[in-house]
């Protein structure tokens, strides 16, 4: 229709921090993210023709990638060691975390900390987001992507388990791992603080 | 007492449930344990309400990338993709 006035160079400008912003958290790997947003690129070009302006630029780019991100998961999915992993790392970290000789207890008390009972204005101020954001830097990517789905999608864990072709329980393993490592990171920054 | 001592001390399958809880629906069995659990242990009360704390920052978090990207790609990259889109 109007496909001749997009200005494709100014979407990139727009719209690329935003896309990878996305592609980074949800795949964990920043080479691969790239690589998603310059094919959401190059296929929206491909495919001028049929944006119709109605839904917004953003979230017709969006869509695209979205399809990308279910692309990469399937095709990885015959190589797929996401088990493997888990099983490799688990004795790490339950001997970081737990005393398997007293039925599992915590290694370290959990004390009410500095974000316990911390207001909404602390949580999602300036200090403690930035916090947040460099813990998450931390985390190991594969577990990452998984974890932060919730958050990105809004989507239930039925559906997750599907887009990373994972199983409920191996879902709820990554879960709980991802979410100990957070907060043992977001205590250990507040102690410094 | 083996029982007992079992679920009393076991923080690493409590600590999973707490979470599972917040979207699943545990066995009446499991909340159960989960429950009394949590009622003698003052970490996995703390665990439970620290993790509330943390899901509701990344909840912030998330939705604001939508305005401001927490992650960015180099110039380098973005004239790359321009380029391709020219030829």
């Amino acid at each position: 229709m109007q496909s001749h006035t997009l200005n494709f160079t100014r979407w990139v400008d727009d719209y690329a921090d935003y896309l990878y912003s996305y592609a980074y958290y949800k795949i964990g790997k920043k080479e691969e993210a790239e690589d998603l947003v310059q094919d959401t690129f190059l296929s929206a070009y491909k495919n001028r023709e049929t944006y119709n302006g109605v839904a917004s630029e953003k979230t017709w780019l969006m869509a695209i990638l979205k399809n990308k991100i279910v692309d990469y998961y399937r095709k990885l999915k015959a190589t797929n060691n996401f088990s493997f992993y888990l099983d490799q790392t688990q004795e790490t970290f339950e001997d970081s975390f737990f005393q398997k000789d007293n039925y599992g207890r915590w290694v370290k008390k959990i004390n009410e900390n500095y974000f316990s009972n911390a207001a909404d204005s602390y949580l999602l101020g300036k200090e403690f987001q930035s916090i947040l954001g460099s813990c998450l830097e931390k985390m190991p990517p594969k577990l990452r992507s998984v974890f932060v789905s919730k958050f990105l999608d809004e989507k239930k864990s039925e559906d997750i388990c599907k887009e990373h072709n994972i199983t409920p329980s191996n879902y709820w393993i990554t879960i709980f791992r991802s979410k100990t490592l957070l907060r043992n990171c977001l205590e250990k920054r507040g102690a410094i603080s | 007492m083996g029982y007992l001592k079992k679920i009393l001390n076991n923080c690493n399958e409590t600590s999973l449930l707490i979470l599972k809880n917040k979207e699943e629906k545990l066995s009446f069995r499991q909340k159960l344990e989960m429950k009394f659990h949590i009622y003698f242990c003052k970490c996995c009360e703390n665990f439970e309400k620290q993790s509330n704390q943390i899901d509701k920052s990344l909840k912030a978090y998330f939705e604001s990338i939508n305005d401001r990207p927490a992650v960015k790609v180099s110039d380098d990259f973005k004239q790359r993709v321009k380029e391709k889109l020219n030829q």
